[in-house]
């Protein structure tokens, strides 16, 4: 049985500089300009079409990047005006992903949970759960990474990804592992675009983050591979880890079937306070040149990504990105992604549980996309690299943003 | 008309929305300010010819990749001097034959 993603409609939505395509059955996501989304959109509404050369050469090229079939539904979103004018830097005129904390409760009780779960953590109701899906879904919203505390823990957990293709929205969910029984994969496999399990270090180093240990991660990674559903190895990256960098890269290499490893800024928030220093503590260009190494070790292999918050470290290298400048992302927070918590406040990120930009329960996600609290937000990514020196001259700012505009995440080298 | 960047992948990270960085990326030249395009469209040939299809009327017909089109000229230039060898020789056995014919008169 494969994921149901495919059977989930395409979706057009319109921008300031012309429009997103995006397929459900693999995520694949274009950024058109408005001439081409004209034509895509006029071709899927599968009127007869008077095409010329160019255009005819256009479509096929467009059909070449997604799972095409006539029959296929297509949800055509306008939100109204983006952000553009506003800012050097593209603000979407509504999300393209939320990340979901569906609960608070988890059995692990890891000290560095920045969400700080706990056993006696609150589930999201399901009236509010589908609240927020019918708002994103109506907003456009293309995909929704639920999260929690262990979103599996929800009693209705099924119902919940159920009611995500309900709404044609792809959801992705990060797990501990601990409660994926043959019926939970099977769920699993059925709704989800990629499942996340987090990987903090390998041998008996991880037990400082995680008690599980380092063979129940092994084991959750088999037990998923083993059912073909796509896993993503996600990697949370201090000073206490980043030298053991090289053991993570070979333990990720040997597992091929991977979907993808991402590497991520370990963030201080939660009960992480105190529990390890940020990357922003050491050298930067060791920094830099440890995450190049690991991109060029992986890539060839498996599918590399890093959160925005460590676009500094990507971007600074000798003022170099080891990544396509088009592919270099800073702070994706109330730009092209949201947060939101089990009691419906919306936030920028999830490692801002303090920053409320609104709740669900008394706005909907639109006045909260275009409400003041989210736009001094964007305000503050702007002065983030205004306000720093080395910025003024860098001409990567306006892609990597200087990093996250409220903590003190990463450092770049660039001088 | 242009598609002005592609990506793709399952995201399972708020902070990362467009986190995956696509395996095509040449990390060579992913240098300072240099942009690359994925999927630009071919400049207008000038052609003013217009058909109307319905969408699943566009079969893609079948293409040469882009490294096709140099290994078929190699391809034929390696034949083209193949044959001529092979042709010297012919004539040359066919000569000496005729030679022979003439030497036993």
């Amino acid at each position: 049985m494969k994921s149901n993603t495919a059977l989930l409609p395409l979706i057009v939505r319109k921008e300031d500089f012309g429009g997103i395509l995006f397929d459900p059955a693999d995520a694949t996501f274009l950024e058109l300009d408005h001439e081409a989304l004209d034509l895509v959109s006029a071709f899927l509404k599968n009127t007869g079409l008077t095409l010329n050369k160019k255009e005819m050469e256009f479509i096929k090229t467009i059909k070449k990047n997604i799972t095409y079939d006539r029959k296929r539904d297509v949800k055509y979103i306008t939100t109204g005006a983006g952000f553009s004018r506003d800012y050097d830097f593209t603000v979407f005129s509504a999300p393209t992903l939320a990340d979901f904390q569906i609960t608070n409760r988890c059995f692990l009780n890891c000290s560095h949970c920045y969400a700080s779960s706990s056993p006696d953590g609150k589930h999201a109701s399901m009236d509010d759960i589908d609240l927020v899906l019918s708002g994103i879904s109506e907003y456009g919203v293309c995909q929704i990474a639920i999260g929690g505390g262990e979103p599996l823990l929800h009693p209705h957990i099924e119902e919940v990804l159920r009611l995500c293709h309900e709404k044609g929205i792809v959801p992705n969910l990060s797990t501990n592992g601990m409660h994926l029984t043959e019926k939970m994969l099977l769920i699993l496999k059925k709704y989800c675009g990629a499942i996340a399990i987090s990987l903090e270090n390998t041998g008996e180093k991880l037990a400082m983050w995680r008690r599980v240990g380092f063979d129940h991660v092994k084991e959750t990674i088999l037990k998923l591979k083993s059912f073909s559903i796509p896993t993503v190895v996600q990697v949370t990256l201090s000073a206490d880890n980043v030298h053991d960098l090289d053991d993570i890269v070979a333990f990720c290499l040997d597992s091929p079937h991977l979907y993808g490893v991402i590497f991520l800024a370990f963030k201080p928030a939660g009960r992480g306070k105190g529990f390890s220093s940020p990357l922003s503590t050491l050298d930067a260009i060791q920094v830099s040149k440890g995450l190049e190494a690991a991109f060029h070790k992986l890539s060839d292999k498996i599918r590399v990504g890093y959160d925005c918050c460590l676009a500094p470290a990507i971007a600074g290298y000798k003022g170099k990105s080891f990544v396509s400048k088009k592919y270099l992302e800073g702070c994706s927070a109330c730009r092209s992604s949201i947060g939101i918590s089990p009691d419906l406040d919306v936030i920028p990120c999830t490692f801002l549980p303090d920053y409320v930009l609104g709740n669900l329960k008394q706005n909907s996600l639109k006045e909260i996309w275009n409400g003041e609290p989210a736009g001094k937000f964007r305000d503050l990514l702007k002065q983030n690299s205004e306000k720093k020196e080395r910025c003024s001259t860098c001409n990567l700012k306006n892609s990597c943003l200087g990093g996250c505009p409220v903590m003190d995440l990463v450092d770049c080298c660039y001088r | 008309m242009k598609i002005i960047r592609k990506l793709s992948g399952f995201t399972t990270n708020s902070s990362a929305s467009s986190e995956w960085i696509p395996p095509e990326t040449d990390p060579a030249d992913a240098i300072e300010g240099q942009e690359q395009s994925t999927e630009e469209v071919p400049p207008d040939s000038g052609t003013t010819q217009s058909t109307t299809v319905q969408p699943d009327q566009l079969k893609t017909p079948f293409q040469l990749p882009a490294w096709g089109k140099p290994l078929l000229s190699i391809g034929i230039v390696v034949i083209l001097i193949t044959g001529l060898f092979f042709l010297e020789r012919i004539i040359r056995k066919v000569w000496k034959k005729i030679k022979g014919k003439g030497h036993e008169k």
